[in-house]
């Protein structure tokens, strides 16, 4: 990826393996927000998606010289952070924590008022929970292939290559994802 | 219903979605012209998709400055490159903060558990999903919560003591004048004992914090530097020694500085 500056992606992290610390700052700039983005599309959270960005970050830094330098490096990064988010979400769900049990009191108060059902009207605030509630019902591998088709625009033979699963599993997973979310969002409605 | 009726429902998520091959879109298309029930399904998943991009499309505001970013993620790699030994030298101030830290912690689960959220598990397994696998040993999620709480409250503690500074650094410029000699004096009592007290809390919070002060670390040694000058002064002090303080305040921004890694420290 060449940007205006003339540096590749790819010379930055050859720089960055040499211990140039101001190659991880030119990194930082050009992907930081496109990660943020992912993250905050999986974990719907902003602290937790800001934690996550750090992390792919410093695991650049210290896994710079074991990357091919011909590696492409946002598609690295995004496994990384993709694969960072499902671990929070995870150790979230465990833990039981808020954001979960917060998630949860949503899913009983999505607004009714819609005259066509949940999925019209949805620029406003309260269809975008309506939204979260869909994602809410989601397993990890549908949330993170949801995330990657929709909030890192990837095609599904790039999804398939950042799980490291076959193009046929993206697929299925899409389609019911989609399935599930609309069907939660219906009987949320009802 | 037919074979293809299923075999095409199956589709309609990937067709909404604009993920099908276009000889399958077509497929699937013709089917919609000829069953109601897929029609109402893909209009439906066609306006959750819809809503999906629009979501995505929504500029969400980055919650920190990018120099910020780079601050806590050059203090990350810098702190696990060298960590800090926990220090022992204010073994009885820790040992109390970490005991107070501690019991706060428990009350919390105590009214946590109260409130019907005991849903932490003693000890758990944890697992990355792919690369990281090995990286992430078995995690006691009970720890990961104290270790939190303990942070959270490291943060803060740092950030009263640095507003404290910051006031003493402020009001000695406005001292008094002294009683004894009001003319080229000023009376600097209270600043220099709340500088004392501020220097003793100060390694208190600094022992044992590891990484969690890290990106604060800089302005507050420049902050310590400053309050051990005022520490030192005498209840008289001549007013060209304390402009001279404040002089140096001044040309290092500290009061800016001190206002930045406040808003960094409290940020979430």
């Amino acid at each position: 990826m060449e940007r205006e500056n003339g540096f590749q992606d790819t010379d930055l992290l050859a720089r960055l393996s040499a211990g140039d610390e101001d190659a991880l700052s030119a990194l930082m700039a050009r992907h930081e927000r496109r990660l943020y983005g992912i993250a905050y599309g999986y974990l719907r959270n902003s602290e937790d998606a800001l934690e996550v960005v750090q992390d792919a970050f410093v695991k650049l830094f210290q896994q710079s010289q074991r990357i091919d330098t011909r590696a492409e490096v946002g598609a690295w990064l995004t496994r990384v952070a993709i694969n960072a988010a499902i671990d929070r979400y995870r150790q979230k769900k465990r833990r039981g924590t808020r954001e979960v049990a917060v998630e949860q009191e949503d899913l009983q108060h999505v607004p009714a008022r819609h005259e066509r059902g949940a999925l019209d009207n949805l620029h406003t605030e309260d269809s975008r929970r309506a939204l979260e509630v869909g994602l809410l019902v989601l397993n990890e591998r549908q949330r993170a292939v949801v995330t990657l088709r929709h909030f890192a625009d990837l095609s599904l033979d790039e999804i398939a290559s950042t799980l490291g699963v076959r193009l046929g599993t993206v697929k299925s997973s899409l389609n019911r994802a989609l399935a599930r979310m609309k069907e939660a969002m219906t009987e949320a409605r009802a | 219903m037919t074979f293809l009726h299923f075999r095409f429902k199956d589709r309609l998520g990937l067709l909404a979605d604009g993920s099908l091959a276009p000889a399958e879109a077509a497929a699937v298309r013709a089917h919609l012209g000829s069953c109601v029930s897929c029609q109402a399904e893909f209009e439906g998943l066609t306006r959750l998709t819809a809503a999906l991009r629009e979501e995505a499309a929504f500029d969400r505001p980055f919650p920190i400055s990018s120099d910020a970013l780079r601050t806590r993620v050059f203090a990350r790699i810098h702190a696990e490159a060298h960590p800090l030994p926990a220090s022992r030298s204010w073994g009885f101030v820790s040992g109390l903060a970490a005991a107070g830290l501690v019991g706060l912690g428990v009350l919390t689960g105590v009214f946590m558990a109260r409130d019907g959220a005991t849903r932490v598990p003693a000890v758990v397994a944890d697992a990355a999903p792919q690369e990281d696998r090995a990286d992430i040993a078995v995690t006691a999620n009970n720890t990961a919560f104290y270790e939190r709480l303990e942070k959270t409250q490291l943060r803060a503690d740092a950030v009263r003591y640095l507003a404290e500074a910051q006031d003493i650094l402020v009001q000695m410029r406005a001292a008094a004048d002294c009683p004894d000699s009001p003319q080229d004096s000023v009376d600097v009592a209270h600043e220099s004992k709340n500088s004392r007290t501020l220097l003793r809390r100060r390694a208190a919070l600094v022992s044992g914090s590891g990484e969690t002060l890290v990106a604060a670390r800089g302005v507050m040694e420049e902050v310590e530097g400053l309050l051990q000058q005022v520490a030192e002064l005498p209840r008289c002090t001549r007013r060209a020694e304390v402009a001279a303080i404040a002089r140096n305040v001044e040309q290092r921004n500290l009061l800016m500085k001190i206002d930045m890694v406040a808003q960094e420290l409290a940020a979430p």
